[in-house]
């Protein structure tokens, strides 16, 4: 449970834009992998091929089943065992905490419950040990908009934790934050990966950050693999084949 | 450190939703739906009023358990068979010793439901089983003397009561009481003591807004000599008559209220029921939410059609349909209104929300009806408050006008007395709907300030 194989994947945007191309490469279950790029290079149309939120063609298979042209509820029951955390978190900043993980069950339960808000006691459970997981469940009645930032970003991930996923995806998710924070939210995902196994694909801009918290690292460059391989592989060399051109602080974090 | 470590984390408890304190009001409305309906009276209405309102405390996740189900169906069974013992076959005047008499079956009903609130969720102060209970006796007592002084009742006193009477008794008492019991539910789950004023405010706006019709036969005079210096034609419109044949040589006297009544129905039915339906509507017509192209396309040309027509055309062409005089046919006209302007409102809020929280939905497997729901409403819902309360407004002087073409309600009596040159009665008719229009707008303006 987890897997995911893309087979000769590519991605073109109604513009005419392809962000992806031809890109074939396995991830294993539990598998904690990084992807680095310059910004443009389709590291996040990489993750959102993977839960079909973008046009892609070829093939990419989630735990055995095709994401390139599934149905409708294919898709869903996909995504549901998808979950997916945000660089701008993509709360409902009128809700409160709660109701934001309970977004992450919507999927499990039926519809005549979602459209009451009759939420089953399961559910609500679920959400309120997602948020436990990271530390925010005493502000689980607070509303999103009044929490700091890395706060919000928690409770992104106790969003996602709320579905119970097989695979987590991570949008540049520190890349709103601070440095201590931003330590902070990797860490947690790291933990989640390591004690839950799920596996977790992380967009990241910054290469300390990847070369820190990453085991497999994967190299974007104009939507292309260029370079794929363990983390403890990696050094300044590869990474200008990466982005082309030399390290600079602004690459850096801390 | 940031360990994960469970035991050591406090949850808090989850706070009431402000919905829940409207729990009662919700109760006595729908209430008033079922009994209007079924028309019990005694034991079996007290059974019902028992369910409904656990039905609306379930809804509101206060209560849950079976127990609880039975307290309310005894509460309601003894207040309303008490009820029904005290009026039942009576005859003469309910003057305000009687009032108070019969609504201690409210009272008794009043503190069950407060008792349960208070069970179930010990978040609500105990204060809250006396605050029901008094909110709903006193309302009852208030409505049943303020009615049968102003004369509404008045052909009761005439007569023994039936049954018949007691049921609409009952219907107008849920409404008027559970918009007091509401109000001090908000009340007694914050400070009792510094809401007071607010709570009596919320329980008396409809019975001053009653008295402040028979106010105005007070300052006649006063208002007699100002009109006198402007002209001959003052004298045709003053003093307003407020009673007259309902035709001509039969004792039946003709009642302003009722028609006005027929207003405010048609406004309220045409406010809800466009308002509600709008909703759906508008997240089609905002490309933001829109399922697909297709679907925003035909959204946005039906209520392009809706609007471009006039709520006068809309009452037109409804009168026609369902019959002239007809507030059916308002009711159907003041919908059209109402989900014209609703829709268009809402949809260009929607255009702006930010689509972070769809996409997310979206990631997570929701439906497209879930991730407007959890992702796009609330974003939207103040704003769906305030356009609400204000389409309210709009139309109530909508609802009048459009009774001139046929569509029923008050304005279908204004253009009949006009049409027969009743000066002093249109004067009348047009007082009431002066008094009304301007205490809604009030009442409006407070409500959006308290909501949004």
């Amino acid at each position: 449970m987890g897997s995911i194989e893309f087979t000769n994947t590519s991605v073109t945007y109604p513009g005419g834009l392809v962000a992806l191309k031809d890109v074939s490469l396995s991830i294993d279950e539990g598998e904690f992998v990084v992807v680095v790029g310059l910004s443009g290079a389709g590291k996040s149309t990489m993750l959102r091929a993977i839960n079909g939120l973008v046009p892609v063609s070829g093939s990419v298979m989630v735990d055995g089943r095709e994401v390139v042209g599934a149905s409708q509820s294919e898709l869903r029951a996909i995504r549901s065992d998808v979950g997916m955390i945000f660089q701008t978190f993509n709360l409902v900043n009128r809700s409160r905490v709660v109701n934001n993980a309970l977004m992450g069950r919507l999927s499990k339960i039926p519809r005549w419950r979602s459209l009451l808000g009759l939420w089953p006691a399961e559910d609500k459970e679920i959400a309120l040990q997602s948020l436990e997981r990271v530390n925010i469940v005493e502000k689980a009645y607070v509303r999103a908009s009044d929490l700091s930032g890395g706060q919000q970003q928690r409770v992104g991930i106790a969003r996602a934790l709320a579905q119970e996923p097989q695979i987590i995806l991570a949008d540049e998710p520190v890349a709103s934050l601070d440095p201590v924070t931003s330590h902070m939210v990797m860490r947690d995902l790291q933990r989640i990966n390591r004690d839950l196994g799920i596996t977790t694909l992380i967009n990241l801009h910054f290469l300390d950050l990847a070369r820190q918290y990453g085991r497999r690292l994967i190299g974007l460059n104009d939507g292309r693999v260029v370079f794929d391989g363990d983390i403890a592989d990696v050094d300044d060399e590869v990474f200008r084949g990466i982005y082309g051109r030399a390290i600079t602080p602004d690459d850096l974090l801390d | 450190m940031n360990t994960f470590a469970p035991e050591t984390q406090v949850r808090p408890t989850e706070p009431p939703r402000a919905v829940r304190y409207l729990t009662p009001l919700a109760a006595g409305i729908a209430a008033t739906g079922v009994i209007g309906l079924a028309g019990p009276v005694g034991p079996l209405w007290g059974t019902l009023v028992g369910l409904v309102t656990f039905g609306a405390l379930f809804w509101a996740d206060i209560t849950r358990r079976i127990l609880d189900a039975g307290i309310l169906v005894a509460a309601g069974i003894a207040g309303m068979s008490y009820f029904d013992w005290v009026l039942a076959g009576r005859s003469g005047p309910i003057d305000f010793k009687l009032s108070l008499i019969a609504a201690v079956g409210w009272v008794v009903y009043g503190a069950g439901t407060g008792f349960v609130i208070h069970r179930a969720q010990p978040s609500y102060r105990r204060t809250i089983i006396g605050a029901q209970a008094v909110a709903w006796g006193g309302g009852a007592t208030l409505a049943l003397f303020t009615a049968t002084a102003m004369g509404v009742l008045a052909p009761l006193n005439a007569r023994q009561i039936s049954n018949g009477d007691i049921q609409e008794l009952t219907i107008g008492l849920f409404i008027v009481t559970g918009l007091a019991a509401a109000g001090v539910g908000l009340g007694a789950n914050f400070s009792f003591a510094t809401r007071l004023p607010s709570l009596f405010a919320s329980g008396l706006v409809l019975v001053v807004s009653v008295m402040a019709y028979n106010e105005i036969k007070f300052s006649t005079a006063a208002i007699a000599t100002q009109l006198g210096r402007i002209g001959e034609i003052a004298d045709d419109f003053w003093p307003p008559v407020w009673k007259w044949p309902k035709s001509l040589g039969q004792p039946d006297t003709f009642n302003i209220i009722e028609p006005f009544i027929e207003t405010l129905q048609i406004a309220i039915i045409g406010a809800v029921t466009g308002n509600l339906l709008a909703l759906p509507l508008a997240f089609y017509a905002s490309r933001m939410t829109a399922p697909s192209n297709v679907a925003y396309r035909i959204a946005k040309g039906f209520l392009n059609v809706v609007r471009t027509i006039p709520d006068l055309v809309w009452g037109i062409f409804f009168a026609t349909a369902v019959g002239f005089g007809n507030p059916f046919a308002g009711a159907l006209a003041m919908i059209m209104f109402s989900l014209a302007i609703m829709a268009k409102l809402l949809s260009e809020t929607v255009d702006a929300i930010d689509i972070g929280p769809l996409e997310a939905g979206r990631a997570a497997g929701a439906r497209h009806t879930q991730v407007i729901q959890y992702g796009a409403f609330p974003q939207v819902k103040p704003n769906y408050v305030a356009y609400a309360l204000y389409i309210f407004e709009l139309n109530i002087r909508a609802s009048v006008v459009i009774g001139f073409v046929g569509a029923g309600g008050i304005g279908r009596l204004l253009n009949e007395r006009r049409n027969f040159f009743q000066w002093d009665q249109v004067m009348a008719i047009v007082l009431v709907i002066f008094v009304s229009v301007l205490l809604i707008e009030w009442f409006s303006i407070w409500a959006r300030r308290k909501l949004v």
